[in-house]
This record gives structure tokens, C-alpha cells and sequence, in this order.
């Protein structure tokens, strides 16, 4: 990749800041999401007989820790796959095609560049919310550090499976029911409302190890263990899965560049 | 032509188009079915572990999950051009139904039919009758509250979409408003304090989508069905009422030239 490219890059993510941030009335209403979540989860676990699970130390005010890290992730990230739906249904990526700069690239480069201003702004919410209902925050310094960066490359896997979906216009035409069941299933093996820890021996490997956890558990699971093998090999699995879904993105890319010229936008 | 017989026309036209592309059709649907059982798997793994959840059980939740998904699902299969009102708002293209003589809101909502709307209604059966444990004969109240619910879920997005009449770039709040309102309906709301509740019932109501329907379902209460029917006159209503006044201050122009 050249100089040029990589300031260009720079530039897209700087302007999906500009536009985040420009964006007052959504930012407030995934703040107003967000909180209204965790109220209702609070409610939930409060209403949950937890003195059922037998372990001491899980209680209400952690989970609601927990759901404040997952949701983050999920709310800062939104629903950008519209956006190449909405491109490719009107015929617009021709013309983002026709960039020097790829269009997923660009398009990817924006979409982190709002997600960083989202997620500033949900983690200050959620601080705000935390201490007002919890009266403390129940997230150690020392794991601020790995809990950080595993909260990126959460947000870039999730990121990354939105392009997929966008793509998926250019064969599905409505990417919705696909999107719906993607969004499923990083609630159930992503561990979105209840830990992966608490889920049955099996399903819970299973989950464990799927991409989704990668997605939504991997930096709230440092809430749960926090000793140096679980932060390394969590961070180990979430790169291995950056790769993974990284590849499977290009193909994804190639092969709707190839539809595209095949059939038309 | 009376009202009736052209929301038929309308409903007819956009099956039509619906079912223009079978297989898609029914793709759509069927994905809809599964991603509505994979939501009921997280509460299977929360029953696992806990024995209740302030009374309410799995049979509860799978009822709820039913409730909310019929109501959901003729929403968007009757009247899918719900989900572009705000867009077409601040993109000026209410002139096209301006011109015409009907109200234009019939026009907008019943502007497509989304197919994945059907594997919803069908997979509201399985929860109410596999999974919920509802008898036959709770059918009509089943159909009857989860109906109305649906009138409400509408009414709701409606009002929630007319917000760019108003304020300037709304439709992204619109959309977010939308999927808040969808987030908090697959989860009971029997927990909350009287102040959530209280808003639940009132500006967000979501009450009268998912948590009275359950109760009304759960107690076979006749009155808290009542409740639900009142809901979906009044938020109709509002509903309407709102659009029209929201179409008060809609002052675009350029897209007339496309009748010509």
C-alpha cells in the first residue's frame, strides 16, 4: 500500500469521525439505546435468581458490567451494512468503484473512524449510567489495557461481517433476513445478555471458540477471568478469527467485483 | 372507488410484486423462522440456569416471542413501506402521493410488502402452540391481541418515522428509534420499576406490544385484551394525526416534475 493510500485511508476515517459527530440527534438516540438496554438488563438480573448458579462474586453488578462492555461493541457499530446495500440497490458503488482507493477500504476506514467517536461516547454513557446505578465501576485498571484492545478487534471483526452483508445484496437484493440471523447468532455465541461461562459445558465450548465470541464476548470475558493466560489466549483467538473473516471478506469482495462485472450494477 | 377497495387493490398490487421472485420469498421467510427460534435458544440457556424469571418461565417467553413476531411480522408484510417513511420524508418524495386525491398515508405504508414478514407469522404458531403450550382455543385471543399489537408496532414506527417533519436529518434517529423499539419488545418488562413502566405504557409502548398481550394471554383476561384493542385505536389515532400534522410543514417541491 502506498503513502498516498494510507493518507487517504486516514482521511476516510477522519471523515466517519466528522460525520459521527456531526451526527448529534443519532449519537444521542444510541446513547438513549444503550442506556435504556442496561436499565433493562439491570432490571433483569436484579429479577434473576442468580443464588441458583452457586457462584459467589456473580452478581447483578457484574453482569451489568459485563452487558455494558457487549453492548458497547454491538450499539457503536450499528447497521452500516445498509449503507452497500443501499449503494449497490441504486447503482451508486459504480461510481465508488471507479475510485484509485478500493471501496471497501474507504467505506471500512470511514466506518472505524465513526465507530471510535461512538464508542467514546457509549463508554463515557456507560460509566455514567454504571456509577449512577451500581454506585462503582466494577472494571479493574490493570485489565483497562487488553480490554481496550480487544475491544477494537471486536469492533473490526463486526465491522468486516457487515461488508459480507452489504455485499450480500448483489445476490440476495435485501440483505435484511441474512443480517437479522447474523445478529442472532452473535447474541446466542457471542454471550450479548448472558456469559458464555454460564451457558451448558458443550454449547458453552462450542461458543467459545466461534467467531461471534470473538465479536462480543472476547473483551467483557476479562470482567469474568482476568488472568494473563485468558487475556493471551483470548487475544490469540480474536486475531486468528480477524484473519479468517479478513480473507473471507476479500473473497467476498472479489466475488460480488465479479458479479458486478458480469451482470451490471 | 371506496377506501376499502382500493387498500385491497393496494394489498393485491404489492403481494403481487411480493411474490414476484418466489424462492426469494420464501428464503426470506424461512430466515426469518430461524432467526426467530435462535433468539428463543438464549432463553432456553437463561432456563438452564435459573428456575424462573419474576414468575415467568420459558413457556412465557416463547408466548412473548410469538406475540412480538406476529405483530412484527404483518406489520412489515401488510405495510413494509413503514420502514421508508422517514427517508421518503426528508427525500421529498411525498409530492408523488400529494398529487394524488387519497390520503397519502395508506399510499406510503402499504408502498411494498416484505416477504420475510411471513416466516414471522408462521413461527408465531410454533411458539405459541410447541413451545408456549397455548391450547386451540386460545387462537382467536392469541390472534386478536397479537393483531393489535401489530397495530400499535405500526402506529408507533409511524409517529417514530414523521420525525423529520420536524427535525433535519432525523431519518438515521428514525431508524434508530425503530430498532430500540424492536430490542426492548423480545424482552419481558414485567421486572421494571413503576417509572420504566410508566413509560412503557405511555411514549415507548412497548407494553402494549409484547407485555400486555402475554398477560392478557397468560390470565385469559379479557380486560387487559381490551386494553390492548384500546391501545391500537389510540395509538392509530396519534398515529395519523401526527402525519397530518406533520405534513403541515413538508414543503419539498422538486420530485412533482416526476408525475409529469
Amino acid at each position: 500500500m502506498r503513502r498516498a493510500d494510507i493518507g487517504a485511508l486516514l482521511a476516510f476515517a477522519l471523515l466517519g469521525w466528522h460525520r459521527a459527530a456531526a451526527d448529534r440527534a443519532g449519537g444521542l438516540g444510541r446513547l438513549a439505546f444503550y442506556w435504556l438496554i442496561l436499565l433493562i438488563f439491570w432490571a433483569l438480573w436484579r429479577a434473576t435468581p442468580l443464588q441458583e448458579l452457586g457462584r459467589p462474586g456473580l452478581d447483578a453488578t457484574r453482569l451489568f458490567w459485563y452487558m455494558a462492555v457487549t453492548e458497547s461493541v454491538v450499539i457503536a457499530v450499528g447497521f452500516p451494512y445498509r449503507e452497500i446495500e443501499r449503494d449497490i440497490l441504486s447503482g451508486e458503488i459504480a461510481a465508488g468503484r471507479a475510485r484509485p482507493l478500493p471501496y471497501a477500504m474507504a467505506l471500512l476506514a470511514e466506518w472505524i473512524g465513526g465507530c471510535c467517536h461512538r464508542l467514546l461516547l457509549l463508554g463515557a454513557g456507560g460509566i455514567a449510567i454504571g456509577l449512577w446505578i451500581t454506585g462503582g465501576i466494577a472494571i479493574p485498571f490493570a485489565i483497562l489495557p487488553a480490554m481496550l484492545l480487544s475491544t477494537a478487534i471486536a469492533m473490526l471483526l463486526v465491522l468486516l461481517c457487515h461488508l459480507q452483508l452489504g455485499y450480500a445484496a448483489a445476490w440476495v437484493g435485501t440483505p435484511a433476513p441474512l443480517f437479522w440471523i447474523w445478529q442472532k447468532m452473535t447474541f446466542v455465541l457471542g454471550g450479548l445478555m448472558i456469559p458464555l461461562t454460564l451457558y451448558p459445558a458443550p454449547f458453552a465450548r462450542l461458543a467459545e471458540a466461534s467467531p461471534f465470541a470473538a465479536m462480543i464476548f472476547a473483551p467483557a470475558s476479562f470482567l469474568l477471568d482476568a488472568s494473563s493466560p485468558a487475556i493471551a489466549g483470548t487475544l490469540g483467538l480474536q486475531l486468528f478469527w480477524l484473519v479468517v473473516i479478513g480473507l473471507m471478506t476479500w473473497l467476498v469482495e472479489r466475488a460480488a467485483a465479479a458479479r458486478f462485472a458480469e451482470r451490471g450494477v | 372507488m371506496n377506501s376499502l377497495a382500493y387498500l385491497v387493490a393496494l394489498l393485491r398490487v404489492n403481494l403481487a410484486a411480493c411474490f414476484a421472485r418466489p424462492t426469494f420469498a420464501l428464503t426470506s421467510a424461512a430466515m426469518m423462522l430461524g432467526n426467530n427460534l435462535i433468539i428463543f435458544l438464549l432463553w432456553v440457556v437463561y432456563f438452564a440456569d435459573f428456575s424462573n424469571l419474576g414468575g415467568w418461565g420459558l413457556r412465557d417467553m416463547a408466548l412473548l416471542i410469538g406475540v412480538v413476531a406476529w405483530s412484527f411480522g404483518l406489520m412489515v408484510f401488510l405495510a413494509g413501506g413503514l420502514r421508508d417513511l422517514a427517508s421518503t420524508i426528508a427525500n421529498g418524495g411525498l409530492d408523488i402521493h400529494l398529487g394524488r386525491p387519497r390520503h397519502p398515508l395508506p399510499a406510503l405504508l402499504l408502498s411494498r410488502a416484505i416477504p420475510s414478514g411471513l416466516g414471522d407469522m408462521a413461527s408465531a404458531f410454533l411458539f405459541w402452540f410447541w413451545l408456549g403450550g397455548a391450547r386451540l382455543g386460545d387462537l382467536p385471543l392469541l390472534l386478536a391481541v397479537s393483531t393489535a399489537a401489530a397495530v400499535v408496532l405500526g402506529a408507533t414506527v409511524t409517529i417514530t418515522q414523521c420525525l423529520p417533519f420536524w427535525l433535519t436529518g432525523a431519518a438515521a434517529l428514525s431508524e434508530e428509534i425503530f430498532n430500540m423499539l424492536m430490542m426492548v419488545v423480545f424482552y419481558p418488562q414485567h421486572p421494571y420499576g413503576f417509572l420504566v413502566r410508566l413509560a412503557l405504557f405511555t411514549v415507548f409502548p412497548t407494553a402494549f406490544i409484547a407485555l400486555l398481550p402475554v398477560e392478557a394471554i397468560r390470565h385469559h383476561s379479557l380486560l387487559e385484551a381490551l386494553g390492548v384493542l384500546a391501545a391500537a385505536i389510540g395509538y392509530g389515532a396519534l398515529a395519523v394525526h401526527v402525519f397530518e400534522r406533520g405534513l403541515r410543514r413538508y414543503a419539498s417541491g422538486n420530485r412533482i416534475l416526476e408525475l409529469r
